[in-house]
Formats: structure tokens, sequence, C-alpha cells
């Protein structure tokens, strides 16, 4: 029945073709402004790239110190990463992170480099692609050695194509070595991504006090998944520890949060955080509302076709087709079109991203330009697939329901029967 | 095989009340090849909807193969039609968009069947009818004759009990019109197929075996 039922589906979008393209462009634009979401999301929660083990990290970024109507909301202070985070047992490795950002001006003009001032743990979490040298070490980093790692865009700029490892670069009046050259990382990966990477101990900062935020944050890598909430454990003892000494106010670490976590709070007061299946559920809203105004209007443009089917409904009925089985029929149909408009959409998704990420991702890119790495994995053909059945219902249902509805007997009359 | 108890129908709308049908009372046997006569209005067709479970009487009593009808559910109107009643209409009412293989299997569609089944009794009927050379033609593509004859295979494929037919000749001229009561009278004689056909032409319904007139809703024989 399905086989006939598609031929015909086949048959009437050539005969309309009008309709066919009115509706399958309406349809399309709408999935490609999905996914185009869905795969920004994507992108961001799973970067893949040296990002490609996030999934057994956890991130601290913020924290949160109030006290009746005061409230700091930033970094992490390096007292308590010095003194509390480094020190946490259950995480397999602790990376930290000290954000900055170097100008150089050189005979090209001023330029601005990420750069990130991190242990050697950090380094080890993640998959850098070295291109040559290697990264630095424990020693380096406690020894505060004037030692840097640089991208490839950094080290073409400055050495172009001879090696790099062992030249020095100046960067604010200070000289630094360069120890190894790793391939650019991709803007989305947001954790891992710098220009240039140097030991955290680099700077003598005076430690902070303990009701300070600061701009410092931590990434703890579990050996196994499971230890997640171990080390959540740690984080809320961590929390009373520093609330304990700082003189009446309350302190709170903005996680730790898994990747989904991570980009779900976004910039969120961690406090104000809703947890994970609220978050997706307010997403999936969104998303719903989007599809509201294209599914009203394709309501509208399926209705119109109530009246040139009438017949070919009521010769069903009469034949025996019973009101529900009129109802799949008609939902197939749409969903068929909705899935050649999901996969069209889709397309042009992607397309768009190759044409404008930059714009899309334009905050991460911020202020070094740099790659995205984006790719279509089977959670977006998923999504497709389930946006394209939720639209083809939307607007599928009532239309099918008018049609199931209709009598025979009064359509039949202009044949006299 | 059909008994009308005092069947009525009216139609009504906001300011109007029309009597379609008034106190039908009529048996029509197994196997009886019957015409329904009378003017345009007369409640003919009407008459013919409520036989075929595609309308319903106002008042009265239906019994169709031995099943009353009345307070059926529209799933069991739906299978019934489909199981024991065929159609055929005066504009052959076949779908546009499907060929005339897939427009013959239209009603094996909608029973426990499979495809290649489905297809061997299409092919069957098809060649009953003399148009299997044209199982893959569009309606658009055949004549008037031919389309009523596909009309005719969609209607029989489920092997009915009942065919009710709407002046099946009506757009036809005289010589395709007796090919295709050549057809029905096969039908009733051979496969004792019961037949109940609306006419306005009194030559094809003295072919029958009984004629039943109306007027302004009444029965008048």
């Amino acid at each position: 029945m399905w086989l006939t039922t598609f031929k015909q589906f086949l048959t009437l979008i050539k005969k309309n073709r009008f309709f066919t393209f009115v509706n399958l462009f309406g349809i399309s634009f709408t999935i490609m402004l999905v996914m185009i979401l869905q795969i920004s999301f994507e992108s961001r929660v799973w970067p893949g790239g040296p990002e490609k083990t996030a999934d057994k990290m956890l991130f601290l970024n913020r924290s949160v110190i109030s006290k009746e109507k005061s409230m700091q909301l930033g970094g992490i202070s390096n007292c308590v990463i010095k003194e509390y985070i480094l020190n946490m047992k259950t995480p397999e490795k602790i990376g930290v992170i000290s954000y900055s950002q170097w100008t150089y001006i050189g005979n090209n003009g001023v330029t601005d480099f990420v750069v990130k001032g991190t242990n050697a743990e950090f380094l080890s979490m993640f998959n850098y692609k070295m291109l040559e040298g290697r990264m630095y070490t424990k020693n380096e980093v406690s020894q505060s050695k004037d030692v840097i790692v640089i991208n490839r865009k950094v080290k073409e700029q400055f050495f172009g194509n001879d090696s790099a490892v062992g030249k020095t670069i100046e960067v604010q009046d200070k000289l630094f070595t360069v120890v190894g050259v790793v391939e650019n990382v991709p803007v989305n990966c947001e954790t891992a991504y710098s220009d240039i990477w140097y030991p955290h101990t680099l700077f003598n900062e005076p430690l902070q006090l303990f009701n300070k935020t600061g701009r410092w944050a931590a990434v703890l890598y579990a050996a196994n998944k499971t230890d997640f909430d171990k080390i959540k454990e740690e984080a809320a003892m961590i929390e009373k520890q520093v609330s304990a000494k700082t003189d009446g106010w309350v302190y709170k670490l903005g996680g730790p949060f898994d990747v989904l976590d991570n980009y779900l709070i976004g910039n969120i007061d961690p406090r104000m955080y809703v947890g994970k299946n609220i978050s997706l559920l307010m997403l999936a809203g969104r998303m719903f509302f989007i599809l509201l105004i294209p599914a009203l209007s394709l309501i509208a443009l399926n209705l119109t076709r109530v009246q040139e089917r009438a017949e070919e409904i009521a010769v069903r009925k009469t034949f025996g087709a019973s009101s529900s089985s009129l109802i799949r029929q008609i939902l197939f149909e749409n969903f068929m079109l909705t899935l050649i408009g999901g996969v069209i959409g889709l397309l042009m998704a992607w397309i768009s991203i190759q044409l404008f990420g930059d714009f899309l991702f334009a905050e991460l890119s911020s202020p070094a330009n740099g790659i995205v790495n984006v790719t279509l994995s089977l959670l977006t053909f998923l999504v497709c697939i389930i946006v394209s059945f939720i639209l083809s219902v939307m607007s599928g249902i009532i239309p099918a329901r008018r049609m199931a509805k209709l009598k025979p007997a009064l359509i039949m009359k202009g044949g006299e029967l | 095989m059909i008994e009308l108890k005092s069947i009525h129908k009216v139609y009504r709308t906001k300011n109007i009340e029309t009597q379609a049908l008034d106190n039908i009372n009529l048996i029509i046997k197994k196997g009886e090849f019957v015409s329904i006569m009378g003017p345009s209005g007369c409640g003919k067709s009407t008459l013919l909807n409520i036989i075929g479970l595609i309308d319903n009487a106002s008042e009265g009593e239906l019994t169709v193969c031995e099943t009353l009808i009345n307070g059926q559910k529209e799933k069991q109107l739906a299978n019934f039609r489909n199981s024991n009643l065929g159609f055929i209409f005066q504009r052959f009412h076949l779908i546009q968009s499907l060929n005339v293989i897939d427009n013959v299997e239209l009603s094996l569609m909608y029973r426990k069947m499979s495809a290649s089944e489905r297809r061997k009794q299409a092919i069957q009927t098809l060649e009953k009818v003399g148009l299997l050379h044209r199982a893959k033609h569009f309606p658009s593509e055949l004549s008037g004759g031919q389309c009523q004859r596909v009309a005719i295979a969609r209607a029989i494929v489920g092997k009915p009990s009942i065919i009710l037919a709407d002046e099946p000749t009506g757009n036809l001229d005289s010589k395709m019109g007796e090919e295709i009561m050549q057809i029905l009278h096969n039908l009733n004689k051979e496969n004792n197929t019961t037949i109940v056909m609306v006419t306005h032409d009194e030559k094809l319904a003295k072919q029958t075996d009984r004629i039943v007139r109306f007027f302004d809703g009444r029965q008048v024989n």
C-alpha cells in the first residue's frame, strides 16, 4: 500500500509543480534555519578536533561571590585555582588556564593574539596536532621558563616557512623561546583554542583575596565519566571551604559542568542554571516556535488542496478507506514532501555555514579570525528527520483531518449518485 | 440481501427542510438486477447513497447482507463497504494520479492482502474487462468507455456481493453503453452478483429483472 501511496505522491508532486515548489521552498527555508542552529549547537558542544575527548572533561569557568545584595560574577581567582583546584584528588588530570590577550606591534601593524597561560597537564588533555617541536613540560612550568607553544598561523607570521623551534619571539618587551608548533585550532574548540600557549607561572601574579573573582578557569579530566559525581562533590566541598575564608561571603563555583551543561549555561549566573533537561526543553521550545509560523503557512497551503483532492478522498472512502487510514496516507505524503524539503534545507544550511561560517561564529572567532570545525553528524541527520516529521505533522494534521471528514455522498452529488 | 424499512431522509438547512425520501420500503433479493428510475431530484441518488452506506437515513431501518446497518460505527461501515459493496459512477471517478492497475487495486488496498496477491487479482480483473494492455496508462489517456470499464474492474475486483451503479452508461455513446450493460449482465448471471442501477434510460431498465420507480421521494410502483 505504501509503495502505491509513494508512487501516487511522486505523480502528484510532478503534476502540481507550482504547489510543490512553493511548499518545498517554505519547508527547506525553515529547516535550513533550524539546521543552522542545530549544526552550530553541535559544533560548539562537540567540536571534535583537539577537543575530541571533551566528554571526559568537566569545566570550571566561573565563580560567583555574593553577600546580601552584593554580587560578583567572573572567572576564578588565582588563589582558588592554586590552593584548591590544583589540589583536587578525583580528576586524573587538572588543567588550568589563565586568559589574556597580547598585542603585537610589528612591521605589518598591530596584531591581537589569543594567549593562554596553562600548566603542562592542560596541553596533554587535548589532541593538538604537533607540527614541530614539543609541548612545554611540568618542570618548565614549575621553573617559570620563558617558553611558548605557538600555532601555525603565528609561526607563519613570524618565521614564514622556516622552522620556529628554538627561535624567539618578543612580545611586550619580553623574549620567549618557541618550543613547539601546533596546527591551528578551530575556533569552535573554545577551551583548547589559542594562538600562543605559555606556562601559567610566567607572570608572578600576587595571590588574590578569596572574596574576589579572577580570570582563571580549569578543566578537570576524569579517568572515567562515572567519576563526574565525585568530582562535583569535591568542588562543592571547595565552595564551602572558600566561603569559610571570605568573612560572610558565599562562594559558588560555576560548575564543574560537562560539555553540554557548559554550552547550555552560556554567560548566565551559574546559580540561575535550571539544569540540562529544562534547558534542552527550552531549546526545543524555541525550535517549536521557529517552526510554528511556517507550519501555519503550510497548513493554509495544504487546506487549499483539500478541495482539489476531495473527489479522490470521496472515492477512497467509498471503497472502504477509514478516516484513520486516510489521515495516515495524507500525513505520509506530507512527511515525504517535508523530508525532501528537509534534505534540501540541510544542504542549504551546510552551504550557508561554509559561506558565512565566520559570521555565524563571529563571537568565537573574535579577535582572531580562524577556521571553524563543522561536521555533519548522525545526530544532525536525526534532528533533520525529527524536525521534518514534526513540521509535517504540524502542517498536515489539520488538512488531513479536514479531508478525512469529507462526506463522499456530498462530493459525489455532482455525479448524481 | 438488501432491506429498507420505513426509510426517511430529510435534508435540513437553517430555513428549509427537504424531504428527499419518504417512507421507503424495499426488498432486493440476492442475485437480483434492479433498476431505479425517476426524474432528476426524485431521491434515487439519495437511496443509492443510503444503500451504499455513504449516507445515513434520517429514520428507518436498513439491512444489507443480513447485517443491520443502523448504529454501526464509521470504521465498521468502511470495512463493510470494502468487503460487500462495489460502486460504479456515471462520471467514473477514477483517481487521476493513479494508473489503471493502481485504480483497480484501490479497494484491495484496504484489505489485509499481500501486494503480489493484490496485483494478481487486479490483472485478472483487468483481463476480464479487456483492458490489461492499458494497465500502466493513466485515466487521462483513456476513452470514456475504457474509463468505465476500469471503474467496473475497480468495483468488482474485491468480489463484492452487491454492485451499486449510478447511471453507468450515462456518459457513453450507445455502443459503449451496450458493452457496459453486457458486462453488468454477465456479472449478474455468472457470479450471481446483486446489482442496483440508477438509470434514466427506459430501454436499459427493461433489460433488468425489476424496475423501481420514484417520484418526489416516494416509491410509486
